[in-house]
C-alpha cells in the first residue's frame, strides 16, 4: 500500500483521457483526410505486410510505411476486440490520449518523486494531452505525432538517469529501444530528428558535467551506453529501417526533384513556419492552421483580450519562476543537469521548431540547404514541435510548483492547484467540442459514412473478387481528392477500403487514365473497352453522391457518361447512391498492347493547371515587419534600394528579389487594403506596385532569349499566385482596391505571356524565325511522346519539335499536335506485335512478385506497375532463400525503362543468359524480410541475456 | 550574493519583456514584436550561462 499513494493521480489523468468516447459517439468515425482511419481496419493492416501496393491505378510502394505495423497493434487489438469501428477507434483514442499523459506523468514522477510534487506532475502530464499542438493532430488521429509525444518524455527521463548513474545500463538500454519499437512514429524518419536532438543534449550537458567534476570514468561509460542504445535501437527497429533506406535510395532524389527540388522543400518549410515566431511560440500558439479564416475556434484565441492574456501566463510564470530556480538547485531539489538539459530543449526546439521563421531563420535555411538529408525535415514546425512544447510544459509545471510552495496553508494550496488544473482544461475548451474535426464544410474526419458504404462493401468482399473497378463520375476536385456529399474528403480513394481489388481513378495527373476518361466523353466503345481490357477492368464503380472541394456535386455531363456506360455495362448491384456496372467478358492478354492516341488535346489544359500548381509551392510570401502605416516605413525603401545595388552584379538574384519586392507591395496593399483606399500614401503604394512590375519586366526583356522563357514564367506564376489571393481577399479589401489591383496584374500578365516567344525545335532545323504563340504552347510534351508538330493556320509550314531543342517562331497563331514518330519503346504502350517481340507479366496473389517468361523472340518485358528501381528480375524458383538471394545480389542487369506512371519495362538483349520462366519482384519486401528477421533475432537474443542475467543474480 | 543579483535581474528582465510583448499584442502593435522576441531569447541564453556559471554552487551541498 506504501507505494499506492500516487494511484488516484494516474485515475485522474485516465478520467480526462476519455474525449475520444464523446467524439465519436453514435456511429461517429474518424475517416478521410490524412487521418488513415479504415472502415475495415483488420484487412488494410493485412495489406502494410507488402511493400508494394497494386491497390490504386499502376501501384505504389510502401517500403517506408512498415512502422505502422507495429505503431498501429492498439488499433489491431481494438478492432479484434470490438464488434464496430467507432468502438475500436474510440478504444484506441483513449489509448493515445492516455499514453501522452501518462509518459509525461512518469517521467515527471521520476525527478520530482514526493507527495508535494503532486500538482507539478498533473499540471505537466494534464498539459501535455491538452494543448492546441496536440489537437491539431487529433484533427486527423495523427499516431505518428502521438507516438513521440509518448517516446520523448520517456526517453529523456530514462536517458537522464542513465547516464546520471541512477539506474542499470542494461535495464535502461533495452527499455529505451523497447519503447522506440512500440512507439516508432509510423517509422517516419524525420520525426527521430527530435528524439535525436533529445539524446544529444541529455548526453552532452552530463558529459561537460562530468568533465567539470571530472568524473572521467563515468564520460567514458556514457559513451559505451549511447552506442549501445543505438545499436539495440536500430536492431528492434531493422524490419521497418531496412526498407526505409531501400526505399529511400530507391526513390528520395526522384521524389525530391518531382516535388520541385531544395527550394520547392525550402519554400513548403517557410509556409508551414510563417506563423511560428517566437512570440507565437511564447504563447504555445503558431499552429499554421490557425491564422486561416475558415478555422473552427482559434479565432477567439487571437482576438479576445482574455484569452490573449491566458495565454501570455504560462510564460510569464516561467520567466518569473527564474529567480527561484538557483535555490531549488542549491537545496538538490532540482537536479542541475536536468534543468540545464530542459533550458537547452526548450532553446534549441524554439529555434527548430520556429524553422526559417526564427530570428535565426538564416542558419535553419543554411542547414536544409548544405547538411544532406535535413531536407526531410521540411515540416519543421511539426517535427521539432514536440522538443519546445516538452521543455515549455516541463519549465512551466516547475514555476507553478514554485509558486504553489509558497502557499503556506495546504487548503489554499490545494484550492489553487485545483484552480490551475480547471483553467488547463477550460482554457483547452474546443477539447470538450467536436467542431475541430471540420476543416471546410460540409468536409470533416469525423463522419458518419451512410448504411450503403457498408452494405457495398460487404457485396464487394462477398460477389466481386475478381478484376478491377474504374470509378466514375471522375475526380473533379482541384486536389484530386476523393470527396462525398456526407463529410468524407481525402487522397485516399475511399472505395479502396472497401475492395482488396485495383482500383483506376484520375487522382494524379496520369495522362493514360486521363484518355480512358476521354474515351468514356466522346462515346468511343471501342477505345473505352479496349483500355478497360488493358487495365483488367471488370467493374465501374458508380457514385452519386460526390462533392469537390468547391461544392460542385454531379454534373450534366456525368450522368452522360452513366448513360454511356449503362449501354454497355449491366448493372450489378445498387446501394443507396452507389451502383457496380458489370462489363462483358473482355478479350484475353493477347490483344492488350495498343496505340495510345497521341492527339491528346486533352493533356494540354491538365498539364497547365499542374504546372501552375507546381509554381504556386515555390512561391514564399514575403514577411512584412514594417507596415505602410509605419512612419519607419520610408526605411524600408530606402534599405531595398540599397539591396538592389549589391545584388546589381547578379542579374538572376536582382531578378528574384524584384520579384520579391513585387509580391511585397502586393501583400501590404491587401493586408492593409483599408490604408490603402483611405490614406493620402494610397497612390504611393500603388506606384510603388506599378514600378515594381515594371522592373521585373523590363529585366525580362533585358534577358537572354534563351532565359526569357523562364523568367516569364516566374513572374507568370506569381501573378497567377496575386489573382488567386486576391480572389480570395475580394470580400475583405474595398472594391476600389480589389479593382485597381486586379487591373495592374492582369495589365502585366497579359504583356508577359504575349511576349513569350520560345518553342522547342531540333537542333539539325536551325530556323531562327521570331514570332509570338498562344500562351497554351508552352508546355513540355507529354512523357512518351518524342515529337511535337507546329504548323501555322494556312498549313504552309511544319516544325518538329523534340523536348531537348528549342525554337523561335514567329508572330501568329498555331495548331499544336503531339505526333508519334517512332514505335517502341517511345510510346506509352506499344503497338501490338504481330511476332510477340512483346511480353508483359501476370499478377500472382502477392502485389510484390509478378511472373512472366522470357522467350528466345522476347525484346522487351513489360510490367503494368509505376516505375521503381526496386522491380527486379530474377529466375523463378519456390525456394525462399534463393529468392532472397536472387533478389539481393544477383538480380539480371538489364536495361530497365519508365513508362511515366503507367508502367515501366526491360529490354531484352538478344545475348540475355536469362530465359524461361521469371519472376518480376520488388526487391524491398525481401529486404522487409531480412530487417523483419533482424528484429526478431535482437528480441530474442536480448531475452535470452535478461533471463542469464536473473538466474545468475538469483544464485 | 552578486551572482544571484544577476539572476534576480535576469528574471525580471524576462518578465518585463514578456510582458510587453503581451502589451503590444493586446494593442495590435506588433511591429516590435520580434526585437522583444530576440531580446528574450539573448537574456535566456545569458541566464543558462549564469546557471552555468554558478555550478560550482550547486556542487557544495551534493
Amino acid at each position: 500500500m506504501k507505494n499506492t499513494w500516487f494511484l488516484p493521480e494516474i485515475l485522474f489523468l485516465l478520467l480526462f483521457s476519455l474525449p475520444p468516447l464523446f467524439w465519436l459517439h453514435d456511429n461517429y468515425m474518424i475517416l478521410g483526410h490524412d487521418s488513415g482511419g479504415q472502415i475495415d481496419f483488420i484487412t488494410y493492416y493485412l495489406q502494410l505486410f507488402s511493400t508494394w501496393s497494386n491497390q490504386l491505378n499502376f501501384g505504389i510502394s510502401n517500403g517506408l510505411q512498415l512502422g505502422f505495423l507495429i505503431l498501429q497493434l492498439p488499433e489491431l487489438l481494438f478492432s479484434l476486440l470490438a464488434h464496430s469501428v467507432t468502438a475500436a477507434q474510440q478504444l484506441s483514442s483513449v489509448f493515445w490520449f492516455a499514453a501522452m499523459g501518462l509518459s509525461m506523468y512518469f517521467s515527471i514522477k521520476s525527478f520530482f518523486p514526493d507527495k508535494k510534487h503532486r500538482w507539478l506532475r498533473l499540471s505537466a502530464a494534464l498539459l501535455y494531452q491538452y494543448n492546441f499542438f496536440i489537437l491539431q493532430g487529433w484533427f486527423i488521429t495523427e499516431r505518428a505525432k502521438f507516438a513521440q509525444f509518448v517516446a520523448v518524455p520517456a526517453i529523456f527521463a530514462i536517458l537522464h538517469h542513465c547516464l546520471s548513474g541512477k539506474s542499470s545500463v542494461f535495464q535502461s538500454t533495452v527499455l529505451l529501444a523497447i519503447i522506440l519499437f512500440f512507439f516508432n512514429a509510423g517509422g517516419s524518419l524525420p520525426f527521430y530528428g527530435a528524439i535525436l536532438v533529445i539524446g544529444g543534449i541529455v548526453f552532452l550537458v552530463q558529459t561537460l558535467d562530468d568533465l567539470y567534476v571530472k568524473n572521467f570514468s563515468r564520460i567514458f561509460r556514457n559513451l559505451a551506453t549511447v552506442i549501445l542504445m543505438a545499436v539495440l535501437t536500430l536492431l528492434y527497429n531493422a524490419y521497418w529501417l531496412i526498407p526505409s533506406v531501400i526505399t529511400g535510395k530507391q526513390s528520395f532524389g526522384q521524389v525530391v526533384s518531382g516535388s520541385g527540388g531544395v527550394e520547392s522543400y525550402l519554400a513548403w518549410q517557410k509556409m508551414v513556419t510563417q506563423y511560428a515566431s517566437f512570440v507565437n511560440l511564447f504563447r504555445l500558439q503558431g499552429i499554421p492552421d490557425w491564422y486561416s479564416t475558415q478555422h473552427q475556434y482559434s479565432k477567439i484565441f487571437l482576438e479576445n483580450p482574455v484569452f490573449i492574456l491566458l495565454s501570455f501566463l504560462p510564460i510569464i510564470c516561467i520567466a518569473l519562476s527564474f529567480r527561484y530556480i538557483p535555490k531549488y538547485l542549491k537545496k538538490q531539489e532540482f537536479s542541475f543537469t536536468y534543468i540545464i538539459s530542459l533550458f537547452f530543449i526548450f532553446i534549441v526546439g524554439l529555434f527548430l521548431t520556429a524553422g526559417s521563421r526564427s530570428l535565426l531563420g538564416s542558419g535553419y535555411e543554411w542547414l536544409f540547404t548544405h547538411v544532406p538529408g535535413f531536407i526531410i525535415f521540411r515540416s519543421t514546425f511539426y517535427k521539432f514541435g514536440v522538443l519546445y512544447w516538452f521543455a515549455f510544459i516541463s519549465l512551466f509545471s516547475i514555476a507553478l510548483h514554485i509558486f504553489l510552495e509558497k502557499i503556506e496553508d495546504f487548503q489554499w494550496r490545494t484550492i489553487l492547484g485545483s484552480a490551475i488544473i480547471v483553467l488547463i482544461l477550460g482554457y483547452h475548451w474546443p477539447y470538450f467540442t467536436v467542431n475541430f474535426f471540420q476543416f471546410n464544410s460540409p468536409f470533416s474526419t469525423r463522419v458518419r459514412p451512410p448504411e450503403y458504404v457498408f452494405e457495398m462493401k460487404d457485396f464487394i468482399r462477398s460477389h466481386l473478387n475478381t478484376g478491377s473497378f474504374f470509378l466514375l463520375p471522375q475526380i473533379k476536385d482541384k486536389f484530386k481528392a476523393d470527396g462525398y456529399t456526407w463529410g468524407y474528403w481525402s487522397l485516399d480513394i475511399l472505395v479502396n477500403q472497401l475492395s482488396n481489388q485495383p482500383v483506376f481513378t484520375n487522382n494524379s495527373d496520369d495522362e493514360f487514365i486521363q484518355e480512358v476518361y476521354q474515351s468514356i466523353r466522346d462515346k468511343n466503345k471501342a477505345q473505352f473497352l479496349e483500355y478497360m481490357s488493358f487495365l483488367n477492368v471488370r467493374y465501374i464503380f458508380w457514385r452519386g453522391d460526390i462533392l469537390d472541394s468547391k461544392g460542385k456535386s454531379l454534373e450534366a455531363m456525368d450522368q452522360e457518361n452513366k448513360n454511356f456506360i449503362e449501354s454497355l455495362a449491366s448493372e450489378q448491384v445498387h446501394f443507396g447512391e452507389w451502383s457496380v456496372f458489370s462489363l462483358p467478358e473482355l478479350k484475353t492478354k493477347e490483344t492488350v498492347y495498343f496505340t495510345v492516341p497521341l492527339e491528346c488535346k486533352s493533356c494540354l489544359q491538365g498539364k497547365e493547371q499542374s504546372k501552375k500548381q507546381n509554381y504556386a509551392v515555390h512561391i514564399v510570401k514575403p514577411y512584412i515587419s514594417i507596415t505602410p502605416s509605419s512612419n519607419f516605413y520610408p526605411l524600408v525603401l530606402m534599405k531595398e534600394k540599397i539591396i538592389r545595388l549589391s545584388l546589381q552584379p547578379s542579374f538572376d538574384k536582382l531578378f528574384q528579389y524584384e520579384l520579391l519586392i513585387s509580391h511585397k507591395r502586393f501583400l501590404e496593399i491587401t493586408l492593409f487594403a483599408e490604408f490603402a483606399s483611405s490614406n493620402s500614401r494610397e497612390n504611393e503604394l500603388f506606384e510603388n506596385f506599378h514600378l515594381s512590375l515594371e522592373r521585373v519586366q523590363e529585366m525580362i526583356d533585358r534577358s537572354p532569349n534563351t532565359e526569357k522563357r523562364k523568367k516569364s514564367q516566374n513572374i507568370d506564376a506569381l501573378l497567377d499566385s496575386m489573382l488567386s489571393d486576391l480572389e480570395n481577399k475580394k470580400d475583405e479589401i474595398p472594391l476600389e482596391v480589389y479593382k485597381k489591383l486586379e487591373k495592374e496584374i492582369l495589365k502585366h500578365k497579359t504583356v508577359l505571356v504575349f511576349e513569350e516567344n520560345i518553342l522547342k525545335k531540333p537542333k539539325q532545323e536551325q530556323k531562327t524565325e521570331s514570332i509570338n504563340i498562344p500562351f497554351s504552347a508552352y508546355y513540355q510534351l507529354p512523357h512518351g511522346n518524342e515529337l511535337l508538330l507546329l504548323s501555322e493556320n494556312q498549313g504552309e509550314k511544319e516544325y518538329l519539335l523534340s523536348r531537348e531543342e528549342e525554337i523561335f517562331v514567329e508572330k501568329g497563331s498555331y495548331e499544336i499536335d503531339f505526333q508519334q514518330t517512332k514505335s517502341i519503346p517511345f510510346v506509352l504502350i506499344a503497338h501490338l506485335q504481330p511476332d510477340n517481340t512483346w511480353e508483359t507479366v501476370e499478377p500472382t496473389k502477392e502485389s510484390f512478385r509478378w511472373e512472366g517468361q522470357i522467350l528466345a523472340e522476347t525484346k522487351i518485358l513489360y510490367l503494368p506497375q509505376k516505375y521503381n528501381s526496386g522491380w527486379k528480375i530474377i529466375p523463378k524458383t519456390d525456394d525462399i532463400f534463393k529468392k532472397i538471394f536472387y533478389t539481393m545480389f544477383s538480380a539480371e542487369n538489364m536495361e530497365h525503362k519508365n513508362l511515366g506512371t503507367s508502367g515501366q519495362y526491360w529490354v531484352i538483349e538478344d545475348n540475355s543468359n536469362f530465359s524461361g520462366p521469371v519472376e518480376v519482384v520488388f526487391e524491398t519486401q525481401y529486404w522487409f524480410y531480412l530487417g523483419g528477421s533482424i528484429s526478431v533475432i535482437s528480441f530474442l537474443i536480448t531475452g535470452v541475456i535478461y533471463i542469464l542475467r536473473k538466474i545468475k543474480r538469483g544464485s | 550574493m552578486k551572482r544571484l543579483s544577476v539572476i534576480s535581474l535576469l528574471s525580471f528582465f524576462l518578465s518585463v519583456v514578456i510582458t510587453f510583448q503581451l502589451i503590444l499584442e493586446l494593442l495590435e502593435k506588433r511591429h516590435y514584436q520580434d526585437f522583444l522576441s530576440g531580446a528574450f531569447f539573448v537574456i535566456l541564453l545569458i541566464y543558462v550561462g549564469c546557471l552555468i556559471m554558478k555550478r560550482k554552487d550547486f556542487l557544495e551541498k551534493e
